[in-house]
């Protein structure tokens, strides 16, 4: 095992102990504090109206694959789908998901399944699916936006793994002045989204989703656990600063080549 | 068969009955005593009434005049304090001052007295036979008068009536007067009968026969209205108070005039005339009341000395006591020496304690209550009650029943509550209302933004694509571009390269114009290409550009060039490709076997390759690539050609020490850059002018949007504040 | 017979399998049952595009049958896939049987009908991409908005050479802003993203997120 693989392991394991032990001292008590993100307030405005309205709300997953590190954000896209359900399980008119990858399109519409027999959604005639709208970006994009330009969409949320045809969907949603939500883990879809979308996630907002749209307590653990990792590296990051500054940076790196 | 004549409605009644079959009174009085006792102690008009002990006159009296007794016994009723002890609600001892007045008057029976009880039977015996005389008299005065009377008019004997069974039996009659019971009785002895018990009434004999009583009763209400009578009138001071509350002054006036006689006396006599002719003197003028409303408001009227009687206040029996009883003319009066003033100044009874413990107390809603028929406060002028006010009335009372007054309903309602008010109002009122959806129009100014921006830059592209000459200079180059050309250029002749097609068909034109000099490069150096994508269309994309850009090449599949097509699964895929290619990748593209062919000979593990080219469009295929492949090359050199969005996030391994990326060529400049260094290649400088120019258009486009907007913004604020000035 | 997984199956399954594709990342020992699973994984993810190809082709009939307005469409895209389909087979049976791999007719549709739609789309971005940076100042006018806007006309104009008037500080300020900025901002969102990757997969491998539950 190598110095980096033992690191690996490491980070791994106190990660895994802090989310056990913040949901253990969260287990019981109030709501947890989280930070204001208007994105997910404006949400649950968003949807409330839409159930209102009887409106439809239109969920998109992204293109990510479920064997690669893109596979967390459609993991996040598809606990936040559940959760949408829920909250929206007293409306009228069901879910649409749109996905890009095959892999998830199967988990989404296990996912739309379990959450409709949870909440005892029996729906006559139409119902919940998970629908792959294409097998390349913009196929996919282009399939999506059929469904965003639907006149019974009032909501669109696109949390998930995009390239730069994020910029499609956002447009068109912004045309049907339907609210957007969008959030990825992709750094040039991130630009586009700022630009474009009404209410973008930047960074690491996304993966607040499920903490925010009251997943379980072990989101907000999770949440917490990155929080103090967060400051870890921070501190990391500066006391490396400090080093190459006082010119043990090399003293460092040939002790770890040494160690590998 | 004798019928017994109601003492309160004069109606006809069998002889054994108890109770009136019309209006329910008591026929026959509860006297608790046997039936020998009764039958001794029942009077005949043949009888004298026998003097009885007043012990055993006691025990008969109801259990409330004895209990009245015995609590106020040593309680002295004056006309000054008549308030307060109806207030505090103790009983007089009228009774007793009756019966030692009656008892006095039986020791020393005057002659006088017992020629006036003659006397005044037989006025009533002469006022019958005037009665049956004349045929005016619309009733019946024998009908109407009670058994006894009739028996005593029958009888020109005098009654043999003791000293003490008149007095009880006038203490039975004034109990019975008060109390509302029947006013008959067995026939009185005529021997002992005061003035007012007996018959006619004559002006003269009456006043010269009041008895001591009545007298008195004058006396104090002459002293209560004229403080300086005297107050030698034994009579007035022997009547208590608790008496003199039912009976008005008018009553009074009548008994007067009427040589005393009672009231319950009148109610038998008086006939059924309208009352509008028959009206007493006391009763107020310009009331219209109906006997049943007198009698009612009788009771309701107070029973104050103080209170004048304005409604005509009559008896229990008033009502039907025979005419000639209830008649008094001025004449009569004025023989008697009464003024109608001086009536009218007749001091009310004083109402026993007892009956004035059972007056309502005044509770404060009484004193809100509007009293029936008018400002004024009601009072009862009939039944028990009468005198009494602020009390319910009986019938007329429900007859008579009032609107509720109307009391104005206003809410306070503020103004937002008014704001919310009209929204709620023109929320609901829109409800029905069909609101057109509003169709985006087909010209609208998003869209002739984005047909104007389109234009510009496809014609600006499109005509500079056309321009062959060079406007605009190339880049400068980069280490990296250098780096790749060194790594590319060490390489042996031969040597299996594995170049992996990792971006979408979409962005080909870009990525062939960067890759097209490197792969060029690659072909001029003889080495062996192996293909792998990871994308689903990268098989054939990696086809694509070989017979379009390196067609001067003349590489072969299976020759000079495998491709292992698409490996699925991602980084997954990826890793395990790494691992073991062959177990992977077991066919071609083409479903042939690559590990046999020559560009794959001997090559058993990804290290065995001489160099690894990515060609990828997203910065995390390009991190993937280094994260999972990178470890397993063991010195084999990993370059990228990536597109200028991915430059950013690829160069700092690149940069890193030790590099993770021995060569890096991103976007058009890097390419042009790339092809200016080798000579090989001008698929970029084809595009460079277009491209600088593309560039150009869109800066000049966001700049003059930029100015636009901001002047579009800074105006309206500046009217904005214009208008909170202005307001 | 009709086999149902319960969600304790599943959930077991998915935690240990996912324990040990992790832990053999960093233990040698497991290396070999990590493979195993993921050669299973690619297998699962291509059988998955099957799949989701078919379910493609279901969602487009239904739409055709509902009558829906869009049904041409989907026709269209039907008989597109049905048409792509029969001609690669049509080529790899041409290959396989004669020895040809060049996939001619595979060729020609990816060449002359795919990659020109695609690369339009790609310029039609381009539009969009240009039309939203336009509007980007009147959607949002804030400190951020303007910092975004002024920071791209910086990189554009850093990227432009021209050969009469030459600005080598446009291009130093442009690869100063890339290099430094915007390359430090990516590597913290990155690092964000990682810990989020993190907490994430360590979720799915303790069964507390469950999307395979049916």
């Amino acid at each position: 095992m190598t110095i980096t693989g033992l690191i690996g392991m490491l980070i791994v394991a106190i990660f895994f102990g802090l989310m056990i032990i913040f949901n253990v001292v969260r287990s019981g008590s109030k709501k947890a504090r989280l930070r204001s993100i208007s994105a997910f307030t404006k949400l649950k405005q968003a949807i409330g109206l839409a159930v209102e309205d009887g409106a439809q709300i239109h969920l998109s997953l992204g293109r990510g694959g479920v064997t690669s590190p893109q596979s967390a954000s459609a993991f996040l896209g598809l606990s936040m789908m559940k959760q949408v359900m829920r909250i929206a399980s007293a409306g009228d008119s069901p879910i649409v998901a749109t996905t890009g990858n095959p892999a998830l399109a199967i988990l989404a519409q296990d996912t739309i399944n379990s959450t409709s027999k949870e909440v005892n959604l029996n729906r006559r005639g139409e119902s919940s699916e998970g629908k792959l709208a294409g097998l390349t970006p913009f196929s996919y994009a282009v399939g999506s936006m059929s469904s965003i330009r639907d006149d019974r969409v009032s909501a669109n949320i696109l949390a998930g793994w995009y390239g730069s045809e994020i910029i499609w969907l956002s447009e068109a949603s912004e045309r049907q002045n339907s609210f957007t939500l969008a959030g990825t883990a992709h750094l040039p879809a991130q630009a586009i989204m700022y630009a474009t979308v009404g209410e973008p996630l930047i960074g690491e907002e996304l993966f607040a989703g499920g903490a925010y749209l009251d997943a379980g307590s072990m989101h907000e653990a999770s949440l917490n656990a990155q929080d103090v990792f967060r400051w870890v590296l921070v501190i990391g990051i500066l006391i490396g600063i400090l080093l190459k500054f006082a010119g043990f940076d090399q003293i460092i790196h040939n002790l770890l080549v040494g160690i590998q | 068969m004798t019928k017994n004549h109601c003492p309160m409605c004069g109606k006809p009644n069998p002889e054994d009955s108890e109770v009136c079959q019309f209006c329910e009174a008591r026929l026959k009085p509860l006297v608790a005593s046997s039936s020998e006792e009764k039958d001794s102690s029942s009077l005949t008009p043949e009888q004298i009434p026998s003097q009885k002990d007043s012990d055993e006159q006691e025990r008969t009296l109801p259990a409330l005049l004895q209990d009245a007794r015995n609590e106020t016994s040593n309680e002295e009723v004056s006309p000054s304090t008549y308030n307060e002890s109806a207030e505090k609600g103790a009983v007089e001892d009228w009774l007793l001052k009756l019966q030692d007045n009656l008892n006095t008057e039986d020791d020393a029976p005057s002659p006088s007295t017992e020629e006036d009880d003659q006397d005044w039977l037989q006025r009533i015996r002469a006022l019958e036979a005037k009665d049956k005389a004349s045929e005016k008299s619309p009733h019946s005065k024998k009908e109407d008068l009670p058994q006894w009377l009739s028996e005593i008019e029958a009888e020109e004997k005098e009654p043999e009536v003791t000293k003490d069974s008149l007095a009880a039996d006038l203490m039975t009659k004034e109990m019975k007067i008060t109390f509302g019971e029947n006013a008959q009785e067995d026939t009185l002895g005529q021997a002992e009968m005061p003035d007012w018990l007996k018959g006619e009434i004559e002006d003269d004999a009456l006043e010269e026969k009041l008895p001591d009583w009545l007298s008195m009763m004058n006396a104090k209400e002459a002293e209560e209205k004229e403080p300086e009578a005297s107050e030698d009138s034994l009579d007035a001071d022997l009547i208590p108070k608790e008496m003199k509350a039912p009976f008005r002054e008018d009553t009074q006036e009548e008994v007067l005039g009427q040589a005393g006689m009672p009231d319950w006396l009148k109610e038998e006599i008086k006939d059924d005339a309208p009352e509008a002719e028959q009206e007493p003197e006391w009763l107020p003028s310009g009331e219209t009341e109906t006997p049943l409303e007198k009698k009612v408001n009788v009771f309701s009227q107070p029973i104050t000395m103080d209170d004048e009687m304005e409604d005509p206040e009559e008896d229990i029996f008033a009502g039907d006591l025979p005419k000639w009883l209830t008649e008094a003319t001025s004449e009569e009066l004025a023989e008697e020496g009464l003024s109608e003033d001086a009536l009218a100044e007749i001091m009310p009874s004083e109402l026993p304690g007892w009956v004035e413990a059972m007056r309502p107390v005044k509770t404060p809603s009484q004193n809100d209550l509007e009293p029936l028929g008018g400002e004024e406060e009601y009072i009862e002028n009939s039944g028990p009650l009468a005198g009494m006010s602020n009390i319910l009335p009986v019938e007329a009372a429900i007859n008579k029943a009032q609107k509720a007054s109307k009391h104005p309903f206003k809410l306070k309602v503020t103004k937002d509550q008014q704001h919310l008010i009209a929204l709620l109002e023109s929320i609901i009122s829109n409800e029905k209302r069909t609101v057109e959806k509003q169709t985006t129009p087909f010209i609208s100014t998003q869209r002739v933004l984005r047909w104007i921006v389109g234009l510009v830059l496809f014609f600006s592209i499109g005509i500079s694509s056309l321009y062959k000459g060079t406007l605009f200079s190339y880049p400068l180059h980069k280490k990296e571009i250098l780096s790749l050309i060194e790594s590319i250029q060490a390489l042996p002749k031969e040597a299996p390269v594995l170049i992996a097609f990792d971006y979408e068909p979409a962005l080909s034109g870009e990525m062939n114009a960067i890759t097209a000099s490197i792969v060029d490069h690659l072909m001029l150096q003889g080495a062996y290409l192996t293909i792998i994508s990871t994308s689903p269309t990268g098989p054939v994309l990696a086809e694509n550009f070989l017979s379009t850009t390196q067609t001067s090449h003349y590489y072969v599949h299976g020759q000079q060039y495998v491709n292992l097509g698409y490996i699925p699964g991602g980084a997954a895929g990826l890793l395990s490709f790494v691992i073991a290619p062959q177990n992977i990748t077991p066919l071609a593209f083409n479903g042939a076997d690559p590990w046999t062919m020559q560009p794959l000979r001997g090559i058993e593990s990804i290290s065995d390759f001489s160099l690894v080219l990515v060609i990828t469009d997203d910065p995390d295929n390009a991190r993937t690539w280094v994260e999972q492949v990178q470890p397993y090359l063991a010195g084999t050199p990993l370059t990228m050609a990536v597109s200028a969005q991915a430059e950013p996030l690829v160069r700092p391994y690149y940069e890193v020490t030790p590099r993770q990326i021995a060569g890096l060529v991103a976007g058009l400049p890097g390419g042009v850059s790339y092809e200016q260094l080798t000579g090989h290649g001008n698929l970029g400088q084809e595009y460079w002018n277009a491209f600088n120019i593309g560039v150009i258009v869109t800066l000049l486009m966001l700049f003059i949007s930029g100015i636009v907007n901001v002047g579009k913004i800074l105006v309206s604020k500046g009217k904005e504040n214009e208008k909170k000035e202005s307001a | 017979m009709k086999l149902k997984f319960r969600a304790p199956l599943a959930t077991t399954i998915a935690i240990a399998v996912g324990l040990v594709v992790l832990v053999g990342y960093f233990i040698p020992a497991a290396q070999t049952l990590r493979f195993i699973f993921l050669r299973m994984g690619i297998v699962l993810a291509a059988v998955a595009l099957l799949v989701g190809v078919l379910n493609l082709i279901s969602v487009h009939f239904r739409k055709i049958s509902d009558k829906d307005s869009k049904g041409g469409y989907s026709l269209v895209l039907i008989l597109a896939l049905l048409a792509t389909l029969g001609i690669g087979i049509y080529d790899m049976f041409k290959a396989h049987m004669y020895g040809n791999p060049n996939f001619e007719w595979m060729n020609w549709i990816f060449t002359y009908i795919q990659r020109p739609i695609e690369t339009s789309l790609m310029a039609v971005m381009t539009v969009s991409l240009t039309c939203a940076a336009t509007h980007l100042l009147r959607r949002k006018l804030n400190f951020l908005a303007i910092g975004f806007f002024i920071i791209l006309l910086l990189v554009l104009m850093g990227t432009i050479s021209l050969s009469m008037i030459n600005f080598p500080i446009l291009e130093d300020i442009r690869s100063w802003i890339i290099h430094v900025p915007a390359l430090g901002g990516a590597r913290g969102l990155l690092l964000g993203i990682a810990l989020g990757t993190i907490t994430t997969g360590l979720r799915i491998i303790t069964g507390s997120d469950r999307p395979y539950e049916g």
